[in-house]
């Protein structure tokens, strides 16, 4: 049995608001680390992943629940921890050697020594001559280097890492990658755990011997399972591909079963939260909605998410709000991590815009609750004006501001491309929409209504 | 080919080679030789200053028009200015770094710097001046330090101002950087935040000493109750000038003022600029450098490197290790007594304190208006 380093128990992270309700951001959440693995917490944006990290590493103080190092709690100890940032956050006017003794000045080593280590660390990284280089002088994939060598120095315990490749290019990133894993097997580097943030999938199924995933609004995690492929791990090999597979479909269907891989469940994934009211609205534009369905129909109207985001050139991020869009408007079902076209997406990939726009409406009118909110609005009031506070409010109830904000940026985007409202960005109300009869314009170009303006 | 020529050629050369090394070798030397005339001057100067303070104070003193004293003038002034601003910069990083992590005093420090830059130069006047004569009646020096502090009201607030937004805007990653890697507070300050803020800081000196130039002759001849006083200097010379409509007087005053701010610029606003270039937060290095011959000066020279490597780095390095070790008998105190509650106690003295110090400066500052008044009736009749 791995002895346990971090133990993080019914830790949780939430705003308190001016009502009663709360945001928040990361439901109680159990979670350890062990020694001797490379840990990977996977996650869309917005599910908190980053936030743990900093709850776990003692930056960041958990709104409750506590974290345990070796048993004591994080705060009477000072656990010997590094981070390797995703903007490398490394001091532009040291030079690379001050960069990485600046650590070691902290912990009061004396100048000898630390100049000693500061050397071999930089050696260990392959950046042997570059002493006195200053960071911006160097490439990304160097400055990142400087980024580990600074995390390492010090010998840490757990190193933590926060998207520590997904600044740099796809080549530079999976050649650091393998040298970091090669760091880690020939055990050059005292370091007893890894704990890896990641949104790339792949990323996550290649170095990691245990894969958190989670899910968002609020964070909880939704698998926890291990991964022991053997290493070097082959992108193209059926285990591989079938678990990214898996882990898509994680991420897209909450209630997904993990299917019949070399892996091995970790405790119980948590309860999924209470279904929430509203939906929260994929921050898609119809028009992307678009793109991915004929691309569906060129692929006989059945896909691999995975293989469609390569196709495209996209990451899962940008993605998957598409997928979500498209799944919530019934225009396409994804199982199994594969997305299917379905009758109601195909009959709109097919036709013309005004027709699309027409079948549109029809979708979202059915399927979104908060747009037909805003329809009903708009007619039952004598105006024919709802401000956007009215439903800001709503969503406030249950999203936090900045998930709220852009949900309403899509409502309005969404129900402009269909012509169900339009919204007059000047005094922040949804409005009649004005029904062309020619060709209507690009979505979201709408022009605010131009007497209102006057009046204002 | 000549095997005779192919020897000239190659012992020529090597003796140009060798010239070359010379100058090389030597480089440095004259350099050093340069940075001892430096502090030299130096010396010499706060000598001078050093008399005209510790001086009786001189309220009859006659301001010559001579340009021959015009030198003399400039100095004092320049000196007046140089500490003014001294005094400006600690100031400016003591009172952004102190509302920038205070929560609690932050909203308050901020709009009491808006309101002090917002009062006229002029109007420190009494009070300053009448403080420090009180402090040293019997010395020059008095009348010398009011003028500086009044200087001083002219050029902090801006960069109190940009101190402070500085420390705001430092990134998140960086701060979480220093966070997890320990740094005392003095590394903070000193490997990020001075850092962070020194662009700032630069161009907003350069804009208070400008500033300073401004209220230079306000400060340097004023009437006082029923005294008037006057400091030998640039700004007295150039207002005793306009009363007496001296056109040559004026003429030689506006040279000189220009050719000290022209050479500050060369020797102190371009070495600093071009120093303060590698503090740009910066992704890709830039081709643009601003180029300057002393900061070359400074960066090359033996003396100077020497004199840091005795001195400055093994303080340096016994400080960081005294803080490290700080840190950790702390924690293991926190260890050792958790601690229970939110500090109640703790927080009613802080408040009590805070009650204290704000009773105290109200009751000062009615004081302070109360002695005032007289003064300033009497000098406005005077005027």
């Amino acid at each position: 049995m791995p002895q346990t380093i971090i133990r993080a128990e019914h830790v949780e992270k939430y705003y308190a608001q001016p009502s009663a309700n709360r945001i928040q951001v990361i439901a109680p959440t159990d979670l350890q680390v062990f020694s001797g693995e490379i840990l990977a917490l996977l996650g869309p944006s917005g599910s908190g992943k980053s936030t743990l990290l900093r709850m776990l590493t003692g930056l960041s103080k958990p709104s409750a629940g506590q974290v345990y190092w070796h048993d004591q709690p994080i705060a009477t100890t000072e656990p010997n921890v590094s981070i390797v940032f995703q903007s490398f956050a490394l001091f532009p006017w040291l030079t690379v050697l001050e960069n990485v003794e600046a650590p070691l000045q902290a912990r009061g080593m004396d100048a000898a020594e630390q100049r000693r280590r500061g050397l071999k660390i930089l050696d260990t990284v392959g950046l042997d001559g570059f002493q006195t280089a200053y960071p911006k002088e160097l490439s990304g994939g160097m400055r990142q280097r400087v980024g580990f060598a600074r995390a390492l120095v010090v010998e840490p315990e757990v190193l933590f890492m926060d998207e520590p490749f997904s600044a740099l290019d796809v080549l530079t990133a999976e050649n650091l990658r393998s040298e970091l894993l090669e760091l880690w097997q020939k055990k050059t580097i005292p370091t007893k755990a890894i704990f890896l943030v990641t949104h790339n999938i792949e990323e996550a199924v290649l170095l990691a011997d245990r894969i958190i995933v989670l899910g968002r609004n609020p964070g909880v995690v939704r698998t926890d399972f291990k991964v022991t492929l053997p290493h070097p791990r082959d992108r193209k090999s059926e285990a591989f591909t079938q678990l990214v597979d898996y882990i898509y479909k994680v991420l897209t269907q909450p209630g997904a079963q993990p299917p019949a891989l070399p892996l091995v469940p970790v405790g119980k994934p948590a309860a999924e939260p209470r279904p929430a009211h509203y939906q929260e609205l994929p921050h898609a534009r119809p028009g992307g909605i678009a793109g991915l369905l004929e691309l569906l129909l060129d692929h006989h109207g059945k896909d691999d998410i995975y293989r469609l985001a390569d196709d495209l050139g996209f990451e899962i991020d940008d993605l998957l709000p598409i997928v979500d869009a498209g799944q919530m408007l019934r225009f396409l079902t994804v199982t199994e991590g594969d997305a299917e076209i379905t009758p109601a997406g195909e009959a709109y990939a097919n036709s013309e815009i005004l027709r699309q726009k027409e079948l549109f409406r029809k979708a979202a009118l059915d399927n979104v609750l908060l747009l037909r909110q805003i329809v009903r609005a708009i007619d039952a009031k004598s105006d024919h004006t709802v401000p956007e506070e009215f439903f800001h409010d709503l969503l406030d109830e249950q999203f936090t501001e900045e998930v709220t904000l852009r949900q309403l940026e899509t409502a309005i985007n969404w129900g402009r491309y269909a012509e169900l409202f339009d919204f007059d960005a000047a005094r922040r109300r949804f409005i009649l929409p004005e029904r062309q009869s020619g060709p209507p314009d690009e979505p979201g170009a709408t022009v605010d209504d131009p007497g209102s303006e006057i009046d204002g | 080919m000549n095997p005779l020529h192919v020897n000239i050629s190659y012992t020529r050369g090597r003796e140009t080679l060798a010239r070359t090394q010379v100058l090389r070798r030597t480089w440095p030397v004259v350099l050093d030789l340069c940075v001892a005339a430096i502090g030299l001057a130096i010396f010499y100067a706060i000598v001078r200053i050093a008399m005209l303070w510790a001086g009786p104070p001189s309220e009859q003193m006659v301001v010559s028009l001579s340009p021959r004293a015009l030198p003399q003038y400039a100095f004092y002034s320049v000196v007046r200015i140089f500490l003014a601003y001294v005094l400006s910069l600690v100031f400016a990083v003591s009172y952004g770094y102190l509302a920038a992590y205070n929560k609690r005093v932050e909203a308050f420090m901020i709009a009491a710097l808006d309101i002090m830059q917002s009062i006229p130069v002029l109007s420190f006047l009494p009070p300053v001046m009448l403080a420090m004569i009180a402090l040293f009646p019997t010395r020059h020096v008095g009348v010398e330090l009011g003028a500086i502090v009044l200087l001083f009201t002219g050029a902090v607030w801006n960069m109190a101002f940009s101190f402070y937004s500085s420390l705001k805007s430092i990134p998140r990653e960086l701060r979480e950087a220093a966070d997890i890697n320990r740094f005392s507070w003095l590394q903070r300050l000193v490997q990020l935040e001075l850092p962070f803020a020194a662009i700032g800081l630069v161009w907003n000196s350069v804009m208070s000493v400008a500033g300073a130039w401004f209220t230079l002759m306000a400060c340097e001849m004023f009437h006082f109750g029923t005294k008037d006083f006057r400091l030998p200097g640039l700004g007295s010379y150039l207002q005793t000038a306009a009363d007496q409509k001296d056109g040559k007087a004026i003429a030689w005053g506006l040279i000189t003022m220009i050719a000290i701010i022209v050479a500050i610029d060369q020797l102190i606003w371009r070495p600093l600029i071009a120093w303060s270039d590698k503090f740009k937060f910066e992704q890709v290095e830039s081709s643009q450098h601003v180029h300057s011959p002393l900061l070359h000066l400074f960066t090359h020279s033996n003396v100077l490197a020497a004199i840091a490597r005795r001195t400055a780095e093994p303080l340096n390095e016994a400080i960081y290790i005294k803080l490290a070790a700080r840190r950790k008998e702390r924690l293991a105190r926190a260890a050792e007594h958790p601690r229970t509650g939110e500090g109640l106690g703790e927080r009613v003295v802080l408040w009590a304190l805070l009650g204290l110090a704000g009773a105290g400066i109200l009751m000062a500052a009615q004081r302070a208006v109360l002695l005032v008044r007289p003064v300033t009736a009497r000098s406005t009749l005077s005027c």
